[in-house]
């Protein structure tokens, strides 16, 4: 054969192969959920477990900038006192007991003995009052948990006493979250935590040690062998980060098998198709993250109640999910998020769809129907990544149905965030946001001049109960207060909360105790790789 | 020839200031602050933002800020990221080792091969494999570089399994010394290729174009005519004066490259200076967007003069045009 016919035949293959892999694929409609692994398997530890990340992290400081890479990271090299688990229950982590004292205030926290961290040095309170005092002092990103903190007082090496001014319900929640780990003073002392000094090595008390950071491609760790929850744990020998930044290549990455976790979420399709796949187990997990239309209530006409009432009963929630967000989203029942069900008043649910009410509401506008058909012409602005163009798009047609004509103005969130959180130039928007870990944390959103209230919305009762709610510790102390402002949103309808964000992450066979399975999912945070362990390495 | 070359080199400075002004203008008038998607939407107040605002000096005027970062360059200093806190110039280095390897592999395998099959095609006007590989290059030519790039993912990682997926090394193995050169290359193939097929169409057509118009000029013809065997001519009078266009579109590709393969970067997560930029975009990260846009344009300056001092070398006539 010669050169200009192998060359021919190549090219002939190469295109024919292309043509049959982009038209090509499985489909099924078989949408069945495995939320769980069945038979407990003997644990077999050891393994480099390999999982895709979007971008690196920007920082290796945990307590420093807001980081959602080291978020996930954090958990593997640090401890928190405390942990918020998949189920947003809040647990024990480094401490192995706290008290509250009796009039609220007082939060008692017993550590263990022989904590080290992975230099090898050892734990103690005066540990944990200078990572809090410090996260104050520097800005980090938790510096606000700690602004009502009268003080910290280390009785003995294993005992810290945090004492507040006033009783704050979400306190103990947020000792769980993000940014509030324990770091050794005799490494992060005198150190810049948001400047240069935020990439130095990593030094914690977690499962996992740093090993390496190669800036664009990989952040790996390796087992801790002193991790005070051992011998045993962590049961993996390592884990591996590769950054990899579309979404279709760590599918691909996924699917044959060069990471163990994807580690970013699939497309409704894709997810579908791993769902359906026995070789995957597909964890189905709620967040405190709510999807929700907001309206500028500063213009006409979305400060007439009627025009919010007819999008509210004109929007069909489930046509809308069905159609945009099947494996992110679950339908709204109430004002807080059902992980909050406790401050939901029973007698108070969302709108419902109703096409006959919508047009009264409409008619009750006083707007009249131009040429086209329409009563008014607004703009919708959203993010520009999934699913909010999709959603976008259905709510446009629903909205039409009722005579509203929407604009849909899709950007990238700095653009989102400068027209509509900063400029609050926009008609309606819809976002999708995390209002955790305290039902409190929804304050920001409906409170007057609250950061995240850029409808404008401002009811004085609400703040006021809002406030009375936060500074209560018992959940049946603050329901009342909740449950009130369940039923004032319901009147006002600043919002039209449309689901819970939902992820579904599916993850193979061959891994056991991932976090968010039912075996650990009650005891241990979303991004902890502790008890996690493989039978094929 | 000196004279000239001192007068490009402050040509270039000039343009190089410009489109650092340009560019600063432009990343300054998009919408978005970088400090506000710094303190993202957890536990975050007025206080904070005002307070960072202020540590990254994004208080002032623009024309402040734009004449202090000038300042800073001729110091030396490229500033730091805003989201990193790391040294802007010390992260471009750091991205630019991968992108030079991808480009400069995807760029002169594009060059080498576009160009033989240019000059062949030429030999060839009308035959059906001209037709062909003008229509192959037509199509390279208008398909889109991530399209391109999961097509070679889908077929050669996940259908034949030949080669990785993404990534520049085996992160579970990490190798080391020879083996891990040996691993760099395995992961190189599938990007490079990418880059390759969309850059090879403009040599391809560049290289064609210009051996059949060198090879329509009269001295070819008088040469021919004087019973010059056809080998022989374009050996050595057709190719040398074809080549010309081929290197000034081979040096001024190069500069644009460093920018052009952010999406072949992205699609096989290939860590240069590509997806360092698009990150830096989204997240509005001036200094950093500001030091990658200044090494864009030094690099487009450099290879201008590169190609022109080249240029003067391939062909004396225009040396002796500039000295007249």
């Amino acid at each position: 054969m010669n050169i200009k016919k192998f060359f021919c035949l190549f090219l002939c293959i190469a295109l024919a192969l292309c043509m049959f892999t982009a038209c090509g694929g499985d489909s099924t409609d078989n949408t069945d959920t495995d939320s769980g692994e069945g038979v407990e398997s003997e644990v077999t530890p050891g393994g480099t477990m390999l999982i895709g990340m979007g971008t690196e992290p920007i920082t290796l400081n945990p307590n420093g900038k807001v980081d959602s890479n080291m978020g996930i990271i954090a958990p593997l090299l640090f401890s928190k006192l405390m942990t918020v688990t998949a189920t947003g229950n809040i647990v024990c982590d480094l401490a192995e007991s706290y008290e509250l004292s009796e009039d609220n205030l007082s939060y008692t926290f017993h550590l263990p003995e022989n904590v080290k961290f992975s230099d090898g040095e050892p734990m103690t309170s005066n540990d944990v009052k200078f990572s809090f005092e410090e996260i104050v002092k520097q800005g980090g990103q938790a510096a606000g948990v700690f602004a009502d903190v009268a003080s910290i007082e280390c009785p003995d090496d294993n005992t810290v006493v945090i004492t507040l001014n006033n009783p704050n319900a979400a306190f103990l929640g947020s000792l769980g979250y993000d940014g509030v780990y324990i770091l050794p003073e005799h490494v992060y002392a005198g150190k810049d935590w948001l400047g240069e000094d935020g990439m130095q090595t990593p030094v914690g008390t977690g499962p996992f040690v740093f090993n390496e950071f190669n800036s664009g491609v990989s952040l790996s760790v390796v087992k801790n062998e002193n991790y005070y929850k051992g011998p045993d744990l962590p049961y993996l020998d390592g884990i591996s980060y590769s950054f990899i930044a579309d979404v279709d290549t760590a599918l691909q990455s996924f699917k044959n098998g060069e990471l163990d976790i994807m580690g970013l979420i699939p497309s409704e399709a894709s997810t579908k198709e791993l769902m359906a796949d026995p070789n995957y187990n597909c964890y189905v997990n709620m967040y405190a993250s709510r999807f929700y239309l907001g309206f500028n209530l500063d213009k006409e006409p979305f400060n007439d109640i009627n025009f919010r009432n007819a999008v509210a009963v004109g929007i069909n929630k489930d046509d809308l999910i069905t159609k945009a967000m099947e494996t992110c989203c679950v339908k709204g029942e109430n004002y807080f998020s059902p992980l909050f069900n406790w401050a939901n008043d029973p007698a108070v649910t969302l709108p419902e769809y109703d096409a006959a009410k919508a047009a009264e509401y409409m008619e009750a506008t006083g707007l009249e129907k131009d040429a086209d058909g329409f009563y008014c012409h607004v703009e919708l602005a959203t993010y520009n990544y999934e699913p909010f163009p999709s959603m976008s798009q259905v709510l446009k047609s629903q909205l039409a149905e009722i005579g509203i004509d929407v604009k849909i103005n899709m950007m990238e969130y700095a653009a989102w965030d400068e027209n509509v959180a900063q400029n609050h130039d926009f008609d309606m928007t819809v976002i999708g946001t995390y209002i955790g870990p305290d039902v409190s944390n929804f304050s920001p959103h409906i409170t007057t001049g609250g950061y995240f209230n850029f409808m404008n919305y401002s009811n004085e009762k609400v703040d006021e109960l809002m406030t009375s709610g936060a500074g209560l510790v018992a959940e049946e102390d603050r329901a009342p207060y909740y449950q009130e402002v369940c039923g004032i949103l319901a009147e006002d309808l600043p919002i039209v909360v449309i689901g819970e964000w939902v992820a579904y992450t599916p993850v193979p066979a061959y891994v056991h105790n991932y976090p968010l399975s039912d075996e650990v999912k009650d005891k241990v945070g979303t991004s902890d790789m502790s008890e996690t362990w493989m039978d094929q390495q | 020839m000196k004279s000239y070359l001192g007068k490009r080199i402050v040509t270039a400075v000039l343009c190089v200031f410009l489109a650092l002004l340009f560019n600063f203008i432009i990343i300054h008038a998009a919408p978005g602050n970088p400090i506000r998607i710094l303190a993202g939407t957890d536990s975050v107040n007025e206080e904070m933002i005002a307070e960072l605002t202020q540590k990254y000096g994004l208080d002032q005027p623009a024309y402040i800020q734009f004449f202090r970062y000038v300042g800073n360059l001729f110091k030396g200093d490229m500033g730091v990221s805003i989201y990193t806190g790391q040294p802007v110039a010390d992260e471009i280095i750091s991205k630019l080792g991968p992108t030079l390897l991808l480009c400069l592999t995807s760029s002169i395998i594009a060059l080498i091969l576009g160009t033989l099959l240019g000059i062949f095609c030429a030999r060839h006007v009308g035959s059906a494999l001209d037709s062909f590989l003008g229509s192959i290059s037509y199509l390279f030519d208008s398909t889109p570089s991530f399209w391109l790039g999961l097509m070679l993912i889908l077929v050669f990682a996940s259908t034949l399994h030949l080669f990785p997926t993404a990534g520049m090394f085996n992160v579970r193995q990490n190798a080391e010394g020879f083996a891990r050169v040996v691993d760099v290359l395995y992961h190189l193939v599938l990007p490079s290729t990418a880059l390759s097929l969309t850059l090879i169409p403009y040599y391809f057509r560049i290289a064609r174009t210009s051996v059949i118009q060198v090879g329509n000029e009269d001295f070819i013809t008088t040469l021919r005519g004087a019973g010059m065997r056809e080998d022989r001519i374009y050996r050595k009078y057709v190719f040398r004066n074809a080549i010309l266009p081929v290197v000034t579109v081979f040096g001024i590709q190069l500069a644009y490259i460093v920018s052009g393969s952010a999406i072949v970067e992205i699609v096989f997560s290939w860590p240069g200076m590509g997806s360092y930029m698009m990150t830096a975009i989204s997240r509005r990260d001036y200094p950093t967007l500001m030091g990658i846009y200044l090494v864009i344009s030094i690099s487009v300056a450099v290879m201008m003069i590169v190609v022109d001092v080249v240029y003067t070398y391939l062909d004396p006539r225009i040396s002796r045009s500039e000295g007249k």
